[in-house]
């Protein structure tokens, strides 16, 4: 396989990183999977290059990111709203764009949500590891999977022969989701579930929370009236994408991507990978709320969400 | 022994032992741990298993089997292993896998929590360094960080509770108590464990289930321990 310089790193931005689906089978050491924030946004944004649904692109947290392209080729836009500009004019978010040796792509801030996506056709060819191109900072694996982008950084794709056709595919309008909508997580009830009182439950249920500045891909920590009397903490397990912890305070946390693997505090249940994928667009101070979910239909809904995106 | 299959959410489930205490469970769940991640029926399925104290969380394809299937085998392969091996038995025991020695040094450059252990404990440091470097320790659980490995039990007579608060910056390699656990950082990192010493070596050879053993080395060693040559 060919490899070629795609892009150099003008201005890195607040926070970039590249994530792929992520770095399975390595929880047992500790190692956290990582992977996308919005896994929504991410898999669109390969599908509509017809790239694998494993493809490292930029995860780009708050915008101002700055790049060069060094070859011919397809990229696509996907997540928050950044208003990007290739070449001085404006790029439509959720859709593919020709660019060419010498254009310059440029981020603003972020207008709406939290994290956007930049995939390439082939996708990014950095260096591994444990099979895995996702970024995660502070397991410090590896130089290149534990910085985020920095200046000057030249980014490598697989070369592609054929000349890029002049068509672009766009994600229909119906599967854009609104990050500024209000957003209500399903929760799916776990075995410690029963170990809260039914006040206990109804206040987790009821309670308008908000998210708090301690919000990023570990985890989000969310504010609202104190659930008080929680159990002690228990002895570490595992701990699954999506997990509901409910730490001595009485404030929820809801573990992400980059989350500690075991931890003892008592948890209410998790909420599903797609609510996972909307919590992470969402910024400090929104309003975040839960409901009970039937395990079938999250089920049922991820199984349809799979096969779609074929991982 | 006891145990019963906890759905987590549509992906996940945790095999959950309820009656024995941690030290009869660490070979069952070190076996267990094994036999899942061999299981040529289950090679697709399995993405990722977490063993802890008295707990295996088993996430898996949702794809490739229904999360009831999955718990039909996973009652089969628990049932066969405790039928086969009382938890007693050295049948199981990871004991004679993998006994590994860790050099520490316990200068008090590099230990900066050893004087208040000594006046903790009413030990004098000579003391709790011969009873920590004596003690063969078995490895529960890894987390926080990668390779960081929850290591038991500490003797009774040096065992010490976690600073109140963590500390700033623990170094790379330092060795710290907390409660009836000890532990190396394997990166520096905030900590709140009570540091009684540091290691040169890389560590990244922890597993549940292996048996760890220290060896003390002096400072002069410390400093021209090289780290290749444990690789």
């Amino acid at each position: 396989m060919n490899i070629t310089p795609a892009f150099d790193v003008i201005k890195p931005g607040v926070h970039t990183l590249i994530q792929d689906l992520g770095r399975f089978g390595y929880q047992h050491l500790g190692i956290t999977p990582g992977g996308p924030a919005d896994l929504h946004a991410y898999l669109w944004a390969n599908k509509i290059l017809g790239n694998d649904s494993n493809m490292a692109i930029l995860e780009i947290h708050y915008g101002l990111m700055t790049l060069r392209v060094l070859t011919d080729t397809k990229i696509a836009i996907c997540g928050a709203e950044f208003g990007v500009n290739i070449n001085d004019k404006p790029a439509f978010n959720w859709q593919t764009h020709n660019v060419k040796t010498g254009d310059i792509i440029q981020y603003g801030g972020a207008r709406t949500g939290k994290c956007g996506y930049l995939a390439i056709v082939g996708g990014l060819q950095t260096e591994m590891s444990h099979h895995s191109r996702s970024t995660v900072i502070r397991d410090e694996l590896s130089e290149i999977t534990s910085s985020s982008l920095y200046e000057g950084q030249r980014l490598p794709v697989t070369a592609q022969t054929p000349a890029q056709s002049q068509e672009q595919r766009a994600v229909p309008r119906h599967y854009i989701p609104n990050y500024s909508a209000p957003l209500t997580l399903g929760l799916l009830p776990c075995y410690q579930w029963p170990l809260l009182t039914s006040k206990q439950q109804q206040q987790l249920l009821t309670n308008k929370y908000q998210i708090s500045p301690q919000a990023n891909r570990m985890g989000y920590q969310l504010i609202g009236n104190m659930i008080a009397d929680l159990p002690a903490t228990l002895t570490s397990e595992g701990i699954a994408l999506g997990s509901v912890q409910l730490p001595a305070d009485g404030q929820p946390i809801v573990l992400l991507q980059d989350r500690q693997t075991i931890g003892g505090y008592p948890k209410a249940g998790i909420i599903s990978a797609l609510d996972c994928s909307q919590l992470s667009q969402r910024q400090q101070g929104d309003e975040i709320s839960f409901k009970l979910e039937n395990p079938l239909i999250s089920r049922y809904k991820m199984q349809a969400f799979k096969h779609f995106f074929d991982f | 022994m006891q145990y019963q299959l906890d759905m987590i959410g549509y992906d996940a489930i945790l095999i959950h032992f309820t009656d024995a205490d941690n030290t009869q469970l660490l070979p069952v769940i070190y076996t267990l741990n094994q036999q899942l991640k061999s299981a040529p029926d289950l090679s697709t399925v399995i993405i990722d298993i977490i063993p802890s104290y008295q707990t295996l969380l088993v996430s898996f394809n949702i794809l490739n089997m229904e999360q009831h299937q999955l718990a039909d085998k996973l009652h089969a392969y628990v049932k066969r292993l405790l039928n086969t091996a009382s938890p007693k038995s050295n049948h199981a025991s990871p004991s004679t896998v993998n006994l590994i020695t860790i050099p520490v040094c316990y200068h008090e450059s590099l230990a900066p929590d050893l004087e208040s252990l000594s006046q903790y404990s009413a030990l004098s440091i000579n003391d709790i360094i011969q009873i920590h470097s004596s003690t063969i320790y078995s490895c529960y659980a890894i987390g926080f960080m990668p390779n960081f490995a929850y290591l038991g039990d500490v003797d009774k007579r040096i065992q010490i509770p976690r600073h109140a608060k963590p500390k700033g910056q623990v170094a790379a390699g330092s060795l710290g108590i907390a409660d009836n656990q000890t532990a190396i950082y394997p990166k520096s990192s905030p900590g709140g464990w009570q540091i009684i010493g540091q290691s040169p070596a890389a560590l990244n050879t922890l597993s549940v289930g292996c048996q760890v053993k220290f060896s003390a080395i002096s400072l002069d060693e410390f400093n021209r321990y090289d780290q290749k040559a444990d690789a």
